[in-house]
């Protein structure tokens, strides 16, 4: 066991105070002058059962201020480590089914690499982070084995590599379309009113391409879900849905038309880590004539496909994380529920103590 | 102000009166009633034990088989003194009333005693006991010297204890025989009844009032304080509770033993509380014959 604040055992000074109390309270003095003392016969004070019940009064709260004391400097405990668990945890740049494919362990435990640590088995959200293996690192128990799948173009990096306390199996899974070469995808989604929208659409798309950038394009009713790697959705009349907020949230870019309040020129707003654009009339050339200009396309390709992370971008081959020769962090289970336990029950037999109906007088 | 206007009014009925023939002043050493002025009869008045032999009408007792003792007119001039003991133990009070000692008592009644000779025109005088020593204010009467007294009253404090035999000779030149004398004290110290009993023994027509604490009467104690003999210092601490029933029951004897003793030696005792109104004692001393008791 050791304490995670050993400064708090200073509390302990507050242990004198009851030895204090009990000292100061020793002397009854009362003295009575009185003449015919003389009188009185020498009778002994029943002194002896007192003086028991007082030591035990003053026992109860020294234990009492201990256990609170020792609750103030955290005590905690070294963790079990259990069965050894294998843990496999899968970039969310790749997708599961192409994960699961790459490594066959039946008995693992999978997961994706981001806060959290969700289920294979359910969607990813949009974050990409690497250092997350330092938490896993220190989470794991040391006997805990951990593999990590991740594409050949690692996103989602910060500046160092992590140094992790285990080896990692790191297992590179190529073949897989990487995001570096692959087109921008933008996802529109569009209501029954949007036939003249989505000839701009069109038209941008056309555009695009004989600039020689062509763009992905996932056009389809506002029911459809919402591919996570799009860079820009483009959300025509009516209110966007929730897991479209909640994309954007994640750090999407977003283009409204026909949307409550907005303006022209095209104004970036932040939701969470993405951005809106709106825009109150429909984008099509006969409500907004900015959209038949000349640099519209050009103009809005590189403002709203620019992409909303900086570059974070490296080679997964060089990117394995070391081995130090450091212990591993150690996992400490707290001991606080046992000695808040503890202390309830000393108060509570301090307070009986104290209650008990006895020569209580002086 | 030390006699508090219900007390002072609730004096009106008290005359003090010795029990014992004054000597008088110029009417020659022998004490003889029959011959000579001065003395012209006023009334009868049942016995007490302390009255003299001599006052005893025989002529009424051989008809009525009951003691009567004839009155005189004219009284001789009375000379009035209060002994007040202001030992240590006087400074005794209740523990809820901590200004209402003995010695408070004391002074009220030693004020009231005055009061009463102004009126009748007697002279009185103070013994104040005090710090080991004898403080004698010789008698002479008028409103100036009461005020005198009161002023040595007040300025008394509880401390000391009774003084050695010598300090005590300039009394006996002062209180002449047939004074009336009141000792206030509260009778725990050995040498002030002797005091009173030799005084009585030689011609004095001696008072004695005890003045107690409630405490003492009822020992409402709880718990186990100390209790410290304020002349000795010495402290005994004891369960309260257990010891009220014996400590009652023998402070209880020792208080009837006292009186007792005080009246066999021809000195007027009664006891007075701190918790009790002071004009209880003086009418038991000095009231009419018929509330007496």
């Amino acid at each position: 066991m050791s304490l995670l604040l050993p400064l708090g055992l200073f509390a302990l000074a507050a242990l004198a105070l009851p030895i204090a109390l009990h000292l100061l309270r020793r002397p009854e003095d009362r003295i009575i002058p009185f003449a015919a003392w003389r009188y009185l016969s020498r009778e002994s004070l029943p002194r002896e059962r007192l003086r028991i019940r007082q030591w035990l009064l003053l026992l109860l709260r020294l234990l009492l201020i201990a256990a609170l004391a020792l609750l103030v400097s955290m005590p905690v405990r070294r963790a079990d480590a259990g069965s050894p668990v294998q843990w496999i945890v899968v970039s969310p740049q790749l997708s599961a089914q192409a994960a699961r494919a790459a490594l066959d362990r039946p008995n693992a435990e999978w997961h994706w690499l981001q806060p959290g640590f969700g289920s294979l088995d359910e969607p990813p959200s949009r974050a990409i982070d690497l250092g997350l293996l330092r938490e896993l690192d220190a989470r794991l128990a040391p006997t805990d084995t951990l593999a990590v799948i991740v594409p050949e173009c690692l996103s989602g990096l910060d500046a160092v590599r992590p140094e992790l306390s285990r080896a990692v199996e790191w297992i590179v899974v190529g073949g897989d379309p990487t995001q570096a070469g692959r087109a921008p995808l933008v996802v529109v989604r569009h209501d029954e009113a949007s036939a003249a929208e989505l000839a701009t659409i069109d038209a941008l798309r056309s555009a695009w391409q004989a600039a020689g950038k062509p763009v992905d394009f996932d056009i389809a009713a506002q029911t459809q879900a919402i591919d996570a790697r799009a860079q820009l959705l483009v959300w025509l009349g009516g209110e966007p849905s929730e897991q479209a907020l909640r994309w954007v949230r994640e750090g999407g870019t977003l283009l409204r038309s026909r949307a409550g309040e907005g303006a022209w020129p095209l104004r970036e707003e932040a939701f969470g880590q993405g951005r809106i654009f709106s825009i109150t009339t429909a984008l099509d050339p006969a409500a907004t004539p900015g959209v038949a200009d000349a640099g519209f396309a050009a103009r809005l390709r590189e403002d709203l496909l620019r992409p909303a992370r900086p570059p974070d971008r490296a080679d997964a081959l060089g990117f394995e994380p070391l081995r130090t020769g450091r212990p591993p962090a150690p996992r400490n289970e707290s001991l606080d529920d046992w000695l808040i336990w503890i202390a309830l029950a000393l108060f509570l037999a301090e307070r009986a103590c104290a209650a008990w109906p006895g020569d209580r007088r002086d | 102000m030390l006699i508090p206007p219900d007390l002072l009014a609730s004096l009106a009925g008290l005359r003090v009166r010795s029990r014992r023939l004054g000597l008088g002043q110029g009417i020659g050493q022998h004490a003889s009633r029959g011959r000579g002025a001065g003395l012209e009869f006023a009334q009868y008045r049942a016995y007490e034990p302390g009255d003299e032999l001599r006052r005893i009408d025989w002529k009424l007792y051989g008809r009525s088989d009951r003691f009567f003792v004839r009155d005189a007119e004219r009284d001789s001039p009375l000379t009035l003194w209060a002994i007040v003991d202001a030992s240590a133990s006087m400074g005794q009070a209740d523990t809820l009333v901590p200004e209402r000692t003995r010695l408070a008592a004391a002074r009220t009644l030693a004020a009231c005693l005055f009061e009463l000779a102004l009126r009748q025109s007697d002279r009185f005088g103070l013994v104040l006991i005090a710090q080991d020593r004898v403080f004698v204010h010789e008698a002479a009467s008028g409103r100036r010297h009461r005020d005198r007294l009161h002023f040595e009253l007040v300025r008394a404090e509880a401390a000391g204890g009774w003084p050695i035999e010598p300090s005590l000779l300039p009394l006996w030149q002062s209180m002449t025989p047939g004074a009336v004398v009141t000792m206030l004290s509260d009778g725990f110290d050995e040498r002030a009844l002797a005091f009173a009993e030799r005084l009585s023994a030689a011609g004095r027509d001696v008072s004695f009032v005890r003045l107690l604490t409630m405490e003492e009467r009822e020992f409402p104690f709880e718990g186990g304080p100390r209790f410290r003999d304020p002349e000795s210092a010495r402290e005994q601490r004891v369960d309260a509770a257990r010891a009220r029933a014996d400590f009652l029951h023998r402070f209880g004897e020792s208080r009837q033993a006292l009186l007792a003793r005080l009246a066999a030696s021809g000195v007027r005792a009664c006891e007075a509380f701190t918790d009790q109104p002071l004009d209880l004692p003086l009418r038991r001393l000095f009231g009419s014959r018929d509330s007496a008791q």
